[in-house]
This record gives structure tokens, C-alpha cells and sequence, in this order.
């Protein structure tokens, strides 16, 4: 990894830290905002995936991401290349998104469950099923069972569920991420993956 | 071994031999074993791929220009202005006593129990959040560096 020497000199970085991503963070901080554009280019699409399972509303994911990235932009210098970029960058968007969730928590509640989610649920299917589609029914009740049930649980389940299924962080970055430990991230899924298997059970019961 | 037990086992990368043994004997847990299946498939069935809108680069390159001219802009700047941190300190305190004074005056004028509101109103929070990320990982690499490099770094934020 190749780091100007002046930012070694004067960080005295040690390179086990240093990703990447830490590195464009780097020169971001020492003027350089093309590293910035390519870290929006890198983490866009994952954090608003991210966002977009988080809030299950397009228009407000949207508006959250950049909300993010925004503050990665204007909060650059309180930046420390002790953890990974990725952590920082989720946990100020985890931030942004549990403080609108909490905020709305209100509105969300008059939703009817049974109504679809405004966004990122796939157009039902249009004809009745052949007999050979019964099985892709099933699989696509049970997804939307499982997209209602996430958001329903209590938010830092929700949140560690997402980012332990979606965004391929093992425990320890769950933890960082919600600043928690690994073993409180451990039992916060486990309750998690509990519920959602008790509601996945009564939907099998149910039919 | 308690079928709790062994379900947060699950979490683990590997099944121990004692929580193997267990699910051999336990039709409860082969049940719930089975459903973690179709969680693991419903969870591979939620898909959110949709390109961002077209409008979104821009839009966001709008939006960090004006928060560079704007209030945040100048609050971040502020923040890491190496002014000596007396003087800062004062400042703020200066700052807290003008805006405390200012509230002490004008609040028989129009408090009343009913216009007390929540503290999450967005600037509040906003600034709350701020806060918030100052504590983000906070570095011993810079404990040994004093205003010079703070002020190096803050002549990059204009
Ligand atoms: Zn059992």
C-alpha cells in the first residue's frame, strides 16, 4: 500500500488499519476530493441497498444516503484510520436512519401490515399460478412475510439482522457498527432470528 | 444442553459435537433447524437492486455545496479552526450566556406548558448527531500532536 509519506510521517499509521478505503479517507482529509467521489462510487450502491432494507421507503433511503455521505463530507477531519472506513460510514448512516425510524415510528404504526410496503417489494404476480408456481407463491409470501416481520422488530435487531445478512459483516463489525459487543450482538440476533422463525412457523400453520 | 442453548449455538461457524448430539435426539430443534432454513431462503428472496435516480450524483454534489457555504459548513470549520482552546472555550461559554440570557428574557412572552416540544426537532438532532460522530473513533495517534497539525489540516477546509 502505497501512502505518502508525509501521512505516514505524520500519522505514524500502522498498515493493519489501513484499508483501502482508509486510505482515500486519507487523502480526502488532506485535500483531495476525487478520493471522496471515489468512495461515494464504491458505497453508494451498498449503503443504499442497505438503507433501502432499513427504512423500506425509496424516496427517504435515497435521501438518507446522501445525508450520509454528506456527513462523511463535512465531518472528514474527525475521521481516525483506527477502524475500517466502511464502519464509520454504517454507523453514521445506521445513526441517520434509526433517529428517522424513532421519528416516524408514529406514522408507521396507522400502516396496516397488510398493505405492501411502499418500495422495494416486487410487483406481485399478475396471472393466477400455474400448477408448476405454486411453490415460487409460497417462496414469494414467505419473502414479503420476512420483509414485514424485519421491520417489525425492534430497531437494533432489525439493524444487526441487516447488516449480519446483507452487508456481510461478521459479529464484530455488527458490534462496532451499533456499538455494542460482540456478545450482546450475538444475543440481539439470536432474539431476532427467534422471531423470525416463530412468524415463518405461524405462516406455515396458517395455510 | 438446553434447545436455547443450542439455538444460539447456531449463530456459531461450527456446531459443537455436544449441540450435534442434542439435535440428533430433539424434534423441536430439527423443526426449528428446518425453518432456519426457509428464513435463509426468504432472506435470499428480498432483493432491493434499483439503480439510484439519475439525478442523485448531482443532487448530492448540490447539496455538499451548500452545506460548504451553509450553517454546517461553517459549524464544521469552526470546530476544527485551531484556535487556541481557551479561546474557544470562552467563546462557547460567551456564546451560552448570550443565547441563555436572550431565552431568560424573551421566554414570558410566549412559554407556556404547551409549546414545550420534544428536543428531536431536526437542528437539535442534527447537532446532537454531530456530537455524536466526534466520539466515533477517537485516535491515539493525534494524542501527541498538538494545534500545529490541526491547524495544517484546517487551511485543507477551505
Ligand atoms: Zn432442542
Amino acid at each position: 500500500m502505497v501512502i505518502e509519506d508525509r501521512l505516514t510521517g505524520r500519522l505514524k499509521l500502522s498498515a493493519d488499519v489501513l484499508d483501502a478505503d482508509a486510505e482515500q479517507m486519507l487523502r480526502f482529509q488532506a485535500g483531495d476530493e476525487t478520493a471522496f467521489e471515489i468512495l461515494v462510487q464504491r458505497y453508494r450502491r451498498p449503503l443504499s441497498g442497505y438503507m433501502d432494507r432499513m427504512l423500506q421507503n425509496s424516496p427517504v433511503s435515497d435521501e438518507l444516503t446522501q445525508e450520509a455521505f454528506l456527513r462523511v463530507y463535512l465531518s472528514r477531519r474527525r475521521y481516525r484510520p483506527t477502524a475500517r472506513f466502511s464502519t464509520w460510514l454504517y454507523r453514521i448512516a445506521t445513526r441517520l436512519a434509526l433517529n428517522y425510524l424513532r421519528d416516524h415510528r408514529h406514522e408507521r404504526r396507522q400502516l396496516s401490515l397488510d398493505q405492501p410496503s411502499p418500495v422495494t417489494e416486487r410487483p406481485p404476480e399478475a396471472a393466477s399460478p400455474a400448477p408448476g408456481q405454486e411453490g415460487e407463491m409460497l417462496a414469494d409470501e414467505r419473502c414479503r412475510r420476512i420483509r414485514r416481520s424485519v421491520a417489525a422488530l425492534p430497531e437494533r435487531q432489525r439493524t444487526a439482522v441487516i447488516l449480519h445478512k446483507y452487508q456481510e459483516m461478521d459479529y464484530r463489525a455488527i458490534g462496532e457498527t451499533l456499538q455494542i459487543s460482540v456478545n450482546a450482538t450475538k444475543s440481539l440476533l439470536f432474539r431476532a432470528y427467534e422471531t423470525l422463525r416463530r412468524e415463518l412457523r405461524d405462516l406455515e400453520e396458517a395455510r | 444442553m438446553r434447545c436455547q442453548q443450542v439455538r444460539r449455538a447456531w449463530l456459531e461457524p461450527e456446531l459443537s459435537a455436544k449441540a450435534r448430539r442434542h439435535m440428533q435426539a430433539c424434534p423441536a430443534c430439527q423443526r426449528e433447524w428446518e425453518l432456519n432454513r426457509r428464513l435463509n431462503e426468504a432472506f435470499s428472496g428480498w432483493e432491493v437492486e434499483r439503480p439510484l435516480p439519475a439525478e442523485w450524483d448531482r443532487r448530492l454534489q448540490q447539496r455538499i455545496a451548500t452545506a460548504r457555504t451553509g450553517w454546517r459548513g461553517w459549524l464544521e470549520s469552526w470546530r476544527w479552526r485551531p484556535h487556541p482552546q481557551p479561546l474557544r472555550l470562552a467563546a462557547g461559554a460567551l456564546l451560552l450566556l448570550l443565547v441563555a440570557g436572550a431565552g431568560l428574557y424573551v421566554r414570558p412572552r410566549w412559554f407556556s406548558p404547551r409549546a414545550v416540544k420534544p428536543a428531536s426537532t431536526g437542528i437539535v438532532r442534527d447537532l446532537q448527531a454531530l456530537n455524536q460522530n466526534q466520539e466515533i473513533l477517537q485516535c491515539p495517534l493525534f494524542a501527541g500532536h498538538g494545534a500545529g497539525d490541526l491547524a495544517n489540516g484546517a487551511e485543507n477546509m477551505n
